[in-house]
């Protein structure tokens, strides 16, 4: 049934917070209702409240901070980030049954495309704020470090920004770093706050929709921004073994390549994003036919679903395999979109299920690709997701079931 | 597998652009802290392509472009690049418009261009390279997980050539805040540290050639928010570890200082070899390391006026910045 798979890396604990629920399995449920979390705006301070919508986690700061179970003394100078990320990592950590001293001997590898910024916006140039605490909890690896002083992680830790696709590139990194003997154990993802930088970068860039989002539907007219965090964890066959975990799935193949045509923009021929789902086929000894479903990129900007859909046409042809975008359900999640995607693969794979999206009427014209709408029972064994970037930066993963035949 | 640095280029305080040879003379220190001497971009940027480029971006292009050059190269098989803070000028742009402006009627070029990734992202463009092309950022371990990711690659199949870069900027206004903070170590006195910035690149390749600058002998992290004893034994053991030749080296290169406890441990370990600090040259900012890499090849080729002592064929870099995390690198002359 399966391929061989070159050089699988077990997955086997899964965490996240999104705004369609505090852990993975509220998420499934809303998953295959097609219970969005796109709404008003209720906890970010911005003057357009009223006029987007937004993927919001339904928490305060405060609440979050008790959800992620951080003494309030500890928690003074936390950003929203690392507060949902702790909370994604805790669950992935229990449900790998990972103990405090195999832990500490963890790598952790995160990405945020903008970290501290929800707190750097609020106080930056602010009279009414004196402290200084957002420059230390500005950087990117903020969160990385912050994540692992609560939680005891005393391995390598490292943060990849590379935009919206920064939570794929996290877990190739932490592959890498399996397959060459540097870590046996890592817990990668990523996480992202909804914050006025953000919004209002995309609103400078007409691409944030006024109503809920559409992905790869002919009247798709932009995004709606969401936040979230999403880890996994990652281990080697030897720590699998040592430890009897058992194992979810595995990351099978993975590639990042770019697009090298614009700044900010998809090409029309989709090269990258070719480049990405071709490479990551190949580093997983697949063949397109063997793709089960695909949680594709898919914004609802005109210019993404057009230039994936073309990708996807390149690489699949006439047989293009079940897909849908769970950004109509979440939002745009930036850095975390591809973390939060990563651990809904797995939901999809491990529960044989197609996950539907919502906001769908007719196809883009010039694709003729129509997504999942209703959530469908079937077998799966390899499960691809997309996510593209600025900076041209397109990244593929791919999960399969264990039983694939190792080479 | 053995890895060589076959090509590196750098903009830094100490004006290492576009002199044949560079002398160690200590940066100008008006401002309070160094700036990178920027080299006619001109020469390696379209004009057109200047004019919305911060100077974080104009600094790693022009340098990457540099060091491909020199490598011989055409395009990389990846592009990896670390930063600390990333696009600060861009940043504190958008930042300033959307305070400024309420939020309303913003131009969205800082905003396109505030990603950390935009350097890596504009040096592909400008290649029409369609590689790998990812950036980190993990404070002052940022260079050193581009490095370390490069050498993961290259341990694998089909590739041959990965250009990784360090690259942070400095702006007046960054400077006001960062200074004022723990964020950044200063150092006042007999050896006094300021902040600083700059861009340095390098080709790491599987492959000796003719162009070859020194083999890379690898790259160790230390965390030391992970010691369980005191930090003076754990930095041992894990020194121990990393470098067993230690008494071997005949440089070390540091970005630790005279106060710290380290700096004398490192001393000991490494049979009182020589000291370089390095960031004399270009001040402390989080990828710093990259800079050092540069001096170290620069010292091992000879290009270096006024260095004390014979040309090094061991050098041990040692760094760390205001976390818990140092970095080891070894390069060898061959």
């Amino acid at each position: 049934m399966t391929g061989p798979l070159k050089h699988p890396i077990n997955i086997t604990g899964t965490g996240v917070v999104a705004p369609i629920g505090d852990n993975t399995s509220t998420c499934f449920h809303s998953l295959v209702q097609g219970k969005t979390g796109i709404g008003r705006i209720m906890h970010l301070d911005t003057v357009h409240r009223e006029v987007f919508p937004v993927g919001e986690v339904k928490h305060s700061n405060a609440s979050l901070l008790s959800l992620a179970g951080i003494d309030e003394r500890r928690g003074r100078n936390l950003t929203r980030a690392t507060l949902m990320a702790v909370i994604a990592v805790k669950e992935a950590i229990a449900e790998a049954g990972l103990t405090d001293v195999e832990l500490r001997d963890c790598a952790l590898v995160s990405a945020t495309s903008v970290g501290g910024m929800d707190k750097t916006e609020q106080c930056y140039r602010n009279p009414d704020y004196t402290s200084l605490d957002y420059v230390y909890t500005h950087p990117c690896g903020d969160t990385a470090d912050s994540i692992c002083a609560l939680l005891g992680i005393n391995g390598y830790r490292t943060t990849l920004s590379t935009a919206c696709s920064s939570g794929a590139n996290a877990l190739m990194h932490a592959a890498l770093l399996i397959r060459n003997g540097i870590a046996d154990r890592v817990i990668a993802g990523g996480v992202d706050p909804l914050c006025r930088f953000t919004l209002n970068g995309f609103n400078s860039l007409m691409i944030l929709d006024k109503e809920h989002c559409r992905p790869f539907d002919s009247s798709r007219n932009g995004l709606n921004l969401g936040e979230g965090a999403g880890f996994l964890v990652l281990e080697s066959d030897r720590s699998v073994k040592s430890r009897g975990a058992k194992v979810l799935c595995r990351l099978a193949g993975f590639s990042n390549t770019n697009d090298a045509y614009h700044q900010t923009a998809s090409s029309p021929n989709g090269e990258g994003a070719y480049l990405a789902m071709t490479q990551a086929l190949e580093s997983a000894g697949l063949e397109p036919g063997q793709i089960g479903y695909i949680n594709v990129h898919g914004t609802g900007t005109q210019n993404n679903d057009l230039s994936e859909g073309i990708a996807i046409r390149r690489v699949f042809g006439e047989k293009v395999p079940p897909f849908s975008s769970t950004k109509s359900l979440t939002g745009h999640a930036l850095g975390a979109a591809a973390a939060l995607e990563a651990v809904f693969s797995v939901l999809a794979l491990t529960n044989d299920t197609l996950l539907p999206q919502i906001g769908f009427n007719a196809p883009v014209e010039e694709t003729g690709l129509i997504p999942v709408t209703g959530a469908t029972k079937t077998g799966l064994s390899h499960v691809l997701s997309n996510s593209f970037g600025f900076g041209g930066n397109n990244s593929t993963l791919i999960f399969s079931k264990q039983d694939g035949t190792l080479l | 597998m053995e890895l060589y640095f076959n090509a590196a280029s750098a903009i830094s305080p100490l004006g290492s652009f576009e002199n044949e040879s560079i002398s160690l003379q200590p940066p100008d220190r008006a401002l309070g802290y160094f700036v990178s001497r920027e080299p006619d971009y001109r020469n390696t940027i379209d004009k057109k392509l200047l004019r919305r480029m911060s100077k974080f971006i104009k600094m790693a292009v022009s340098g990457s472009v540099d060091c491909l050059a020199a490598a011989g190269l055409e395009q990389p098989d990846a592009i990896i690049t670390g930063t600390g803070l990333g696009c600060l000028t861009d940043t504190i742009d958008f930042l300033q418009q959307m305070n400024e402006n309420a939020e309303t009627l913003l131009n969205p070029t800082a905003f396109m261009q505030s990603t950390h990734n935009t350097a890596s992202g504009q040096i592909a463009l400008l290649l029409g390279c369609k590689n790998l092309n990812i950036t980190f950022s993990q404070k002052n371990i940022s260079f050193e997980s581009a490095l370390l990711h490069a050498k993961m690659m290259l341990n694998g199949d089909g590739y041959r050539n990965i250009l990784v870069g360090g690259i942070d900027e400095i702006t007046p206004e960054s400077h006001g805040l960062i200074s004022q903070t723990s964020c950044m170590r200063k150092f006042e006195g007999e050896y006094p540290v300021t902040a600083g910035e700059g861009a340095a690149f390098f080709i790491l390749s599987n492959r000796q050639t003719e162009k070859t600058l020194a083999r890379f002998d690898g790259i160790s992290i230390f965390n030391g928010a992970a010691a369980d004893s005191s930090f003076s034994d754990s930095f041992s053991r894990f020194f121990d570890e990393s470098c067993p030749d230690a008494d071997h080296f005949d440089l070390l290169i540091t970005g630790s200082h005279p106060s710290d406890e380290v700096y004398h441990l490192l001393s000991e370990k490494t049979g009182d070899q020589k000291i370089l600090r390095f960031k004399d040259y270009c001040g402390e900012y989080d990828t710093s390391t990259s800079f050092a890499l540069w001096l170290a090849l620069e010292l091992i080729g000879g290009r270096v006026e006024g260095s004390p002592g014979s040309r090094p064929e061991r050098v041990l870099i040692h760094n760390q910045g205001s976390g818990p995390c140092h970095s080891l690198l070894k390069v060898t002359a061959c």
